[in-house]
Formats: C-alpha cells, structure tokens, sequence
C-alpha cells in the first residue's frame, strides 16, 4: 500500500479543510482529491477530516445540507442512500458527507431546482454567520479605534515599553487596512456562495477548488493585530503598581541626586524612609522619575507622599498629561505666588479628608515640558509649597 | 434562479407525486416506479428523493402512514392531489399550446414551399 505521505503508516490522522465549507463544490473536489491520492475521510472533527491510509481510487463525495441546527438522520434515508451506492461519512460543520465508490451508481442530487430548495436553511445560516462574523470584526475595530483615540496618556507613559510605543500606532494603522479587507474579502466569498447555493451545486467541475491563501492569510494575520493591540491595552489596565518596564534606582535606601522628587525632609523636616524610586524613559517622555516616602511624626500617624516626575518632548504633550491627571482626580486650580522666580505655568491640588488625622492631598504642577504630581499625607499644605515643589523641576 | 417549487413542480417532483395517486409507497418504491414509468429517462437521486419528500411533507402535500423498522411510506394527501392535477392542467395547457403553434409553424412552411416557384 502506497500513500505516497513521508509521514503516514497505518495512523489514523487529520486534514483541515483547505477551503470554505460553504463552497460545496470545492469541499466535494478536495475530498475526491484525498481520496485518489490514498486517503480515505472516514469522519470528520470540527472542519477537519479524519483520514485512513487506503489504496488510490476514484470516489465521488457529496455534502447534504442538514435542514436545522441539529438534525438526526432518518435510518431509511440512510438504508436507502446505502441500496444506491451511497456510504455515509459523517458530518462536516453543517453538511452530511456522503461517498459513492461505484461510478455507476446515480448521482446524489439529480434535480437542481430541488438541491437549491434544500439549501435554503444553509442560505441562511451562512448569511447569519457573515453577519456576526462582520459585526465581530466591526466591534474589535471600534474598540481598538476608542482605545487609540480615547487611550489616557498617563497610563500609557506609566505602563507602556518603548516597543509598546512604537507598535501601538502601527498596530492601530494595520487594523484599519486589514479589517476594511476581510470585511471585502467575507462579502465576496458569500455573495458567490450565496450564488452557488442558490442555483444548486453544478456537477461539472472544470476549475480546481480554490484554496482560500490570500483570505486565510488576512484573517489569521487580522486576528493577530487585533490580539496583540487587546493584550497590550489589557496589560495596561491590569497593572497592579500602574508602572511598568522601570529601573529601580534605590541605592542603599536613597534615590540618586538627579532624581526629580519631593523629599519629606526639606517639606515636613523629617528623615524618609524610601520604599520606591524608579525612572523610566520613552521616545515621548525621555525622563521620568517615580518615588514613595514616609517618615513617623511625632504621635500621629505616618506622613507619606508618593511624587511621579514626568519631562514630556513637548509641551502640548506636558499640558494633555497634566489635563488628565486633573481629571483623573478632580483637581481644582489654585493661584500662584506671585513675583516667583521660574513661576509654574498651572498648579492644581485637592484635599479629601480620610477621617485621620492627617488628610490626602494631590498636586499636579505643569511647567513647560515637565509635569510633576504628588500625593501627600501629611502636615504641610501643599499650596503653601509651590516655590519649593516649582524648584524640584530642573528646566 | 429557482422556480417556486410549490406552484410549478420539476419534473422530480411530479413524478413523485404520481407515484403515490395509486397507493403507498416507500422512498425505494417511489424511486423503482419512477424509474419504471419514465423508462429512466427521469433520474430519481436519493437526496433529491428526501429533500422532496421532506418539502411535500413540510407543506402537507403527502403524509407518513407507517413506519416498519427502516421502512418508512408515505400517501398523498387531498392537497397533494389538488397541486397534482393543477401541475397537470398546466402541462396540458402548454402541450396544448405548443401543438398548436406547431400545427401553425408547419402551415406556413408548406404554404411558403408552394409559393415559391421552381
């Protein structure tokens, strides 16, 4: 016995269907095919088949569409179907698969006004499954489009990787041409079908079935970008810490000098126990610093204060982090003092009170390019320290 | 472009209905009278044999009356007979017509043949 498969002894194993199980005629063809290469499709799994090494031989296949979503086989059809030649072979998605070895036996479906009539359920089905099928599509498409336009800036500075930052656009770009296409492509590939199926299955084949590359192609490879575009902005909601793909810069429980940060011994006077410094930077923010501090005040509670420094390439870039980091928080403008040397160009803060002693506090200070924000917990009112958190920025 | 099939019949389907004016029959009875009384000239595929007995059966043309083991037969119904005989009136009205132009059409040519000297 030969298969002429490098790979194929006496194993049972499994072809995919190369091309839509819609397209009737090119699924009857590629089974014929198998099996006058010496692969007999003895069931079927999903859309793949199940094949058996067997001498080369010229079979006839034939798909039968089931009438409703699940469908059990009248065993007279069957005892009928067997008396004319007919075996069946299982059932392939939406179809019955029948073979007939005797070239003399009749063929399934002799009258094609009758098969089209049969194919009315698959019509609809095929038309219901292109539908959910673009809708599906439309919405990644809508998601990914929100997410680039809507996206905060914030978080992608905190948590986005420098090739994060590259492949997000790249990303978006390639959505929007290969969406549109496999949207063009699965309404062609129906409207052709929706053609065949409706004026019944011609039994002359004088094309070979059509393996569907350039349609795979573009589906497998819009699946990816829409994929990867998903896990990079669900990676980006989930982080726990909201900083991602930093460098710890603690060295010996200190941050180095050129960190940007508020430090608790020059606002409250006293020694801070660092517990955070990272700094990380991006082809849009080429400096950023983050830090985390508390010290014990004598018999309250610990005074804490976390600062994020960010030094943005340009300042319409610094005013849109500084716009949601106000909103994020609800932050109100408070005047600046005047006659102040490198004066801010906004300061914003808020007070909540958490029924300590001490209450939170947030600050966000825009400067040219760079933004600083800070959360405090402690004695000191912040608004009183603008010059000193003005003086923190090194531009 | 399919025809509606509950109007105008194929010529399947109209055979399948003749086959049971007389008596029941099951799906391999059908296809053996069909076959018999056309002398083959009007195939009778299995699948095309159940998706019509399926359709007549949706659309209470004919009806099941037994079932033995595998065997399954099936009877027209008054509706059944009904489409039967005005699927008959219809091929009576065009044989009909087409006797008739054909009568016309041929004359003509004699006529013509007549007139046309020598």
């Amino acid at each position: 016995m030969s298969t002429g498969h490098p790979y194929v002894k006496n194993e049972k194993f499994r072809e995919t269907c190369p091309i839509s199980i819609y397209d009737v005629a090119a699924v009857e063809t590629w089974l014929e095919d198998l099996a006058r290469r010496g692969y007999r499709p003895i069931g079927f799994t999903g859309i793949r088949a199940d094949l058996l090494p067997d001498e080369p031989r010229e079979s006839r296949f034939r798909l039968q569409p089931l009438q409703r979503w699940k469908e059990a086989l009248d065993p007279e059809r069957v005892s009928s179907y067997q008396a004319m030649g007919w075996q069946l072979v299982g059932q392939l998605g939406p179809f019955w698969v029948w073979r007939c070895d005797d070239p003399d036996a009749l063929e399934l479906d002799t009258d094609p006004v009758v098969q089209g009539e049969g194919y009315r359920y698959l019509r609809r089905r095929m038309l219901r499954r292109t539908v959910v099928g673009d809708l599906f599509w439309l919405g990644l498409l809508a998601i990914t489009l929100w997410a680039a336009a809507f996206g905060s800036l914030y978080t992608l500075l905190r948590s986005a990787s420098w090739a994060g930052v590259f492949a997000r656009p790249l990303l978006v770009g390639a959505a929007l041409v290969l969406v549109p296409v496999e949207l063009w492509l699965e309404f062609r590939d129906t409207r052709r079908l929706w053609k065949t199926l409706t004026a019944g299955i011609p039994l002359e084949r004088p094309r070979p079935y059509r393996r569907r590359k350039l349609e795979r192609t573009v589906h497998w490879l819009t699946v990816a970008v829409l994929v990867v575009n998903l896990g990079i902005n669900l990676a980006d909601l989930l982080s726990p810490s909201g900083w991602n793909h930093t460098r710890d810069i603690l060295e010996e429980g200190q941050p180095p000098a050129e960190a940007v940060t508020v430090n608790l011994a020059e606002l409250e006077g006293l020694e801070p126990i660092w517990h955070e410094a990272a700094e990380k930077t991006l082809p849009i923010a080429p400096e950023m610093y983050t830090t985390g501090q508390y010290a014990y005040f004598p018999l309250i509670s610990p005074v804490m204060a976390r600062s994020d420094y960010y030094c943005l390439k340009t300042e319409k870039l610094a005013r849109r982090l500084a716009a949601d980091l106000i909103k994020a928080r609800d932050l109100e403008p408070q005047p600046i003092p005047e006659e102040m040397n490198g004066a801010p160009d906004g300061f914003w803060w808020v007070q909540e009170t958490t029924g300590d002693t001490l209450s939170d506090q947030y600050a966000v200070l825009l400067r040219g390019r760079e933004v600083l924000a800070v959360i405090y917990h402690g004695v000191k009112d912040l608004r009183e320290s603008v010059p000193y958190l003005a003086s923190l920025l090194p531009d | 472009m399919a025809r509606e099939p509950l109007k105008v019949l194929t010529e399947s389907m109209f055979y399948v209905l003749l086959s049971l004016l007389r008596q029941e029959r099951c799906g391999t009875e059908i296809v053996q009278y069909v076959d018999d009384a056309t002398a083959g000239r009007v195939p009778l595929g299995p699948g095309t044999l159940y998706t019509i007995l399926a359709k007549f059966q949706e659309e209470g043309l004919i009806r099941e009356t037994a079932v033995e083991g595998r065997k399954r037969t099936y009877a027209i119904t008054d509706r059944g007979r009904a489409l039967f005989r005005q699927e008959l009136s219809r091929l009576r009205l065009c044989v009909a017509d087409g006797e008739r132009e054909e009568r016309a059409s041929e004359r003509l040519l004699l006529r013509r043949r007549e007139e046309t000297p020598c």
